[in-house]
């Protein structure tokens, strides 16, 4: 590397000596390679502040809290075009003619939508309810429902045909896909422990379902993806499946998992063999056409004998609305719209940042065409990417979900920084890490606690909320954007969303 | 070994076609009663035979099978005596799928174990994605020809293409064909290409065999020539020979002509492509 | 000059007195029953719309649909008349004779007795006629479509309301009544109830907080809800049950009933298992027509057979009260009791539980509201 391939360091790590007590755990905790324990000196020094990606473990591990960081103090000449994002970009590029590898979401600056919404309250007219006191109901189905019941009348006697299978979750809110591998084992066997106290659900990812998690088959989506990895019988023994044709974070590209990350563990939950990729292609070869996707709806009824509902998971894009209508008339049970700023454990950056649009207007958009076709009854919708509240997941319920989806904010409940290191597979909080010994860093019960914690505080908050607006059951508010208002400046948006701007009483505008 | 219990299905009984959803539920029927061997009379295209199974019984086709024959599949034995439509075994997991006819595009889809034999040709994306895991290794051995992009982003197991044309080995062209409706002195080799382009593209495991000279332009990316060594012949002789068995044609016939391995450049091919974002 | 049928800018709200009467013996009885019961609970009413629905108007033209409306002007007639012949004979009509000096100002009232083209499709011809005519025909607003039926309806105090169309004068065997208390607006003649939609009128005092999702469920299923009030939600709701569902008629009511407002789920996981299997497929399929937030309504119809029903929220956020004569030849619902001890001093009352129906269905034993949900329905 010549000096001319430097670039300065992002953050400046400092240890206040006086406050140290050169216990060491910052240097055992940082996975980076910042900070290392002198023997000599017998205290820890910085040996790359260059490699600091401020995830913070070293701090929060400092019992003295001796550990700063800090922006680094050489900047770069201001230019209001070429911000150092930009030109970081350019050197990294340069330097090695690839493609720039990013985890987590979308990172750029777009306005968020839900951030111009906010919501009625009774005031006088209808009694607000008491959620504390009284019965608000969050129980969802997910599944496929009939336009009406089946009744037959025998001698007299009444009998209800069956309805499709349907998955009880006691709230709208689900796990979204994360494979094992891409998370850590403890991380992953969290959530699906946390689900399934909770009664809810978590998907499978893309990688399979180790023998160690078959237990938790009622609280799992497993994922039909391009790779096909693992997908076995025993696999699609679950409680919902679904065929993955998009990500928010990545709509239009598949995956890789590089060949060091394949461990036993991954080996044996993929049935892949050690060390080699693990490439999930861009299409999935048996879907060329919506044809083809009702074939493999179809399919996968056939395999599992119409016990289990069915979903096709898609990114929000462009023609999100007609995508879906095809995908309810190719018969699948639930539809999973997955927004631009939909998480990953690693995409192209370039796609990351710029594909796709944001859910609430694909969710809105989807909801109206559906209801327009006269179709939305059939499916549950479930949306997410990203959720980062309990007011974007009321949110989206309004603008048209059935359930809200958590990718990121599960993950950040387990202690995630947000550092979007995820791609490294370094990660210091043992979440996003293949490794098994980064992966110990998790508390299984910890972490499943705090998962638990999450869904109930924002299922309390989403009850607390109906009452206000004197809604006793979260069906009766799926799609109300009667009850929005919008509060941003652009009157298109609102026109997408379908939501009033505020100011304007019930009813106004028609439509 | 376990006793043979036989029973036939008709599948359009009374002159009426059956849809897939009740001619699987039959099947699953008769596998819960005890028949090992379901023999299914007049299929027109139904898809899904199979579908999900893991019980190790045979079914025997007689007819032309619809799409996706034997998918998510964990063990059966399925002989079809006609063709069998796009996406035969995908996502197979074990088994064997025997096709006395052609089968078309994107075969053995994603397998991860079981054999897939079919007597004629083939269309494109055959064996695209199909991985092997410990014992666990896909087989699929055509015929006749395929076409471009066979073995697409292999991760393991092996394609094998032979080449064979058994357009004029049909005895009686009315019955359906069975090993005894087959006449191995008439099988001819075609002539020419017996594969297309893109050839094993993005390979990274497995291997796939061509049955006589392969052009380099037809390779795909990150596929490349090896030679064909003695522990070739060894790796390929029981599945030629279950091939020989299944279609009534002398193994010597096929060793006739030489092979072509194309294996992967690496396990690793695109570790290049991607670095990550600067922090 | 006032328009008496253009759409207001904004939902209506209401807190309102309701009352019916029906004679189970199909004998027709004159309209000083049902306009005393309303009268007595002035007190909830502001003046602002008052309506009447009655069933048994018209013996000699009791197959035709008699389509009622409200017009600016005789030119908004003529439009009406010439989009019926489109579709309908046009058997008779007639001027709705109203008392002169109740009111300053009034609309023309008319009606027409039509028989559809499409006699297969007589109900859904006749529910997209009144849809056309309140949407898109400027200068007309049609009260009601049904057979046998007709309502009345205007903005003012409903004593005054009986006076203007003489309700005394009228008999009918089942009659409902409704006074109003607009929160948010001014009334208007349309927006007042009951809200009629072929054989079928709701009255309805409460706020539905689900209209924007219920509103979505209808547009699927071809109704267009373009009158902003909460009551014609209801009422295609209850069309759709009840009509275009094709349950069996004689636990449709009950079905509707509950799909709009259905068992709690703690109580439905207690339930034995095969009402389990009823409650749990009646509320999941018709998610989307569950009226949440406070409603008590009747709900008066002549399908499949004269029925009318009685029904509350699952919080029972709004009154009302049941009762039969002690005859047991009249069934009444009111807001009060005290409504309904004006003209009966009859002791067979009671208050239905929250959220369960009180269904009187011509010939059938009478569903109280106080027992298990789908109470009386054989089920396998």
């Amino acid at each position: 590397m010549r000096a001319q391939d430097k670039v300065m360091p992002r953050f400046k790590v400092e240890i206040d000596y006086d406050e140290c007590n050169s216990c060491g755990r910052c240097a055992v905790n940082c996975t980076f390679g910042v900070i290392e324990f002198d023997r000599e000196q017998d205290k820890p020094i910085i040996v790359d502040t260059g490699k600091c990606v401020a995830c913070q473990r070293c701090a929060v591990f400092c019992p003295t809290n001796a550990i700063s960081i800090k922006e680094y103090p050489v900047t770069y000449a201001p230019h209001g075009n070429w911000t150092p994002w930009h030109r970081r970009g350019v050197y990294e590029q340069a330097r090695t003619g690839a493609v720039l590898l990013a985890g987590m979401g979308n990172d750029r600056n777009y306005p968020v939508v839900f951030d111009s919404l906010v919501w009625d309250a009774c005031q006088v007219t209808n009694p607000a309810i008491d959620a504390l006191r009284e019965p608000v109901e969050t129980r969802t189905f997910l599944g496929r429902k009939p336009k009406k019941l089946g009744i037959r009348e025998i001698n007299g006697k009444f009998e209800l045909e069956d309805i499709y299978p349907n998955v009880m979750l006691s709230t709208p809110l689900i796990i979204d896909h994360m494979s094992l591998g891409s998370i850590s084992y403890n991380a992953y066997t969290a959530m699906l422990r946390a689900v399934s106290e909770v009664g809810t659900l978590f998907g499978t990812g893309e990688g399979g379902l180790h023998p160690d998690h078959y237990p938790f088959r009622k609280n799992i989506i497993s994922e039909v993806a391009s790779g096909r990895f693992g997908v076995s019988p025993d696999y699609l023994d679950a409680a919902a499946l679904e065929i993955k044709i998009g990500q928010g974070a990545k709509p239009g590209h598949g995956g890789q998992l590089p060949g060091e990350k394949v461990t036993q563990l991954i080996s044996d939950t993929r049935g892949i063999p050690l060390g080699t990729d693990a490439l999930s292609p861009n299409p999935q070869h048996d879907i060329y056409s919506i044809e083809d996707l009702k074939t493999l709806i179809a399919a996968l009824h056939e395999a599992t004998e119409y016990r289990v509902p069915v979903g096709v998971k898609i990114a929000a894009v462009n023609n999100v609305a007609p995508i879906a209508s095809g995908i309810v008339r190719a018969d699948a049970d639930f539809i999973t719209i997955d927004g631009f700023r939909g998480g990953t454990g690693a995409a192209p950056r370039v796609i990351r940042d710029n594909a796709g649009i944001p859910v609430e207007l694909a969710v809105a958009s989807v909801d109206q065409h559906l209801t327009n076709e006269g179709i939305r009854h059939k499916v549950t919708l479930v949306a997410g990417g990203s959720l980062r509240s309990s007011s974007d997941l009321i949110k989206i319920l309004a603008l048209g979900a059935d359930v809200g989806m958590v990718g990121t904010a599960a993950l950040i409940a387990m202690g995630c920084r947000v550092c979007q290191q995820c791609t490294t597979g370094k990660c210091a909080w043992g979440i996003a890490t293949g490794d098994p010994i980064l992966g110990k860093r998790i508390d299984l019960e910890w972490a499943t606690r705090r998962l638990i914690n999450l869904f109930c505080s924002w299922t309390a908050d989403l009850d607390e909320v109906l009452g206000t607006m004197g809604i006793d059951a979260v069906e009766s508010f799926v799609g109300n954007r009667d009850r929005l208002r919008y509060i941003g400046s652009n009157p298109e948006e609102a026109k997408i969303l379908g939501v009033k701007h505020a100011g304007s009483r019930i009813g106004i505008g028609g439509e | 070994m376990t006793k043979v219990k036989k029973i036939t299905i008709d599948a359009e009984p009374k002159g009426k076609k059956l849809y897939h959803r009740e001619l699987n539920k039959k099947i699953r029927r008769a596998i819960r009663n005890g028949y090992n061997w379901i023999i299914l009379k007049n299929i027109k295209g139904q898809r899904f035979i199979g579908a999900g199974i893991k019980e190790k019984v045979t079914i025997e086709v007689f007819g032309d099978a619809g799409l996706d024959l034997g998918v998510f599949s964990e063990g059966i034995t399925i002989i079809v005596h006609g063709c069998s439509e796009y996406l035969l075994g995908n996502t197979l997991n074990a088994g064997e799928l025997i096709v006395y006819g052609d089968s078309w595009d994107i075969t053995g889809m994603g397998a991860r174990g079981g054999k897939i034999l079919v007597m004629g040709n083939g269309g494109s994306r055959i064996g695209i994605h199909m991985k092997e895991f410990r014992d666990k290794k896909p087989i699929i051995v055509y015929g006749g020809k395929v076409k471009q992009y066979c073995g697409e982003y292999m991760a393991g197991g092996m394609i094998i293409v032979l080449g064979l044309d058994f357009s004029q080995a049909i005895k009686d062209k009315k019955k359906p064909i069975t090993r005894e409706n087959i006449d191995p002195k008439k099988v001819k080799n075609y002539k020419g290409e017996i594969v297309q382009s893109d050839l094993a593209g993005g390979i990274h495991g497995g291997t796939v065999y061509i049955r006589g000279d392969v052009p380099d332009h037809n390779l795909g990316v990150y596929a490349v020539k090896d030679e064909f060594t003695d522990e070739d012949t060894e790796i390929l002789t029981p599945a030629l020979k279950r091939f020989s068995e299944l279609f009534n044609i002398p193994l010597d016939l096929i060793w006739k002509k030489k092979f072509t391995k194309i294996r992967p450049v690496s396990s690793r091919p695109f570790g290049k492509v991607y670095t990550y974002t600067p922090i | 000059m006032t328009s008496f049928t253009e759409l207001p800018l904004t939902r209506d709200h209401d807190a309102c007195g309701i009352a019916g009467l029906f004679n189970l013996d199909r004998k027709v009885i004159s309209g000083k029953k049902i306009k005393e019961m309303i009268e007595v609970m002035k007190e909830r009413e502001n003046g602002l719309g008052g309506g009447f629905a009655a069933y048994g108007l018209f013996p000699r033209f009791k197959e035709q649909y008699c389509i009622q409306l409200i017009l600016d002007d005789f030119e908004a007639k003529e439009k009406v008349e010439e989009f019926l012949k489109d579709y309908t004979d046009i058997i008779e009509e007639e001027k709705v004779l109203v008392k002169e000096g109740i009111v300053k100002e009034y609309p023309l009232i008319w009606r027409f007795f039509v028989d559809t083209n499409d006699r297969e499709n007589a109900n859904d011809v006749i529910k997209d006629i009144m849809m056309y005519i309140n949407c898109s025909i400027r200068g007309a607003f049609c009260l009601s479509g049904g057979k046998d039926m007709a309502v009345f309806k205007g903005n003012m105090w409903a004593a005054e309301i009986a006076e203007f169309y003489q309700i005394d004068k009228i008999k009918a065997y089942m009659w409902s009544a409704h006074s109003r208390f607009p929160t948010n607006t001014p009334g208007w003649w349309g927006g007042a109830h009951p809200f009629s939609i072929l054989g079928h009128a709701v009255i309805h005092n409460g706020e539905i907080t689900s209209y924007g999702t219920n509103m979505e469920y209808l547009k699927e299923l071809g109704y267009e809800c373009k009158l902003l009030t909460d009551t014609e939600v209801l009422a295609y709701l209850f069309d759709f049950l009840v009509r275009k569902s094709g349950y069996p008629p004689k636990i449709v009511h009950q079905i509707a009933c509950m799909a709009l407002a259905p068992p709690y789920w703690r109580d439905i996981d207690r339930m034995p298992p095969e009402l389990k299997k009823w409650a749990t497929a009646i509320r999941i399929t018709h998610r989307k027509a569950m009226a949440n937030g406070p409603f008590s309504i009747v709900i008066t119809t002549d399908f499949p057979k004269p029925t009318m029903i009685g029904h509350s929220d699952r919080k029972k956020l709004r009154p009302l009260i049941a009762a039969i004569s002690e005859d047991e030849s009249t069934f009444y619902l009111a807001s009060e009791l005290s409504a309904i001890h004006t003209v009966d001093s009859t002791t067979n009352f009671w208050q239905p539980d929250p959220g369960k129906p009180v269904i009187a269905s011509l010939g059938e034993e009478i569903i109280k509201g106080t027992k298990e949900p789908l109470g009386g329905i054989s089920i396998k």
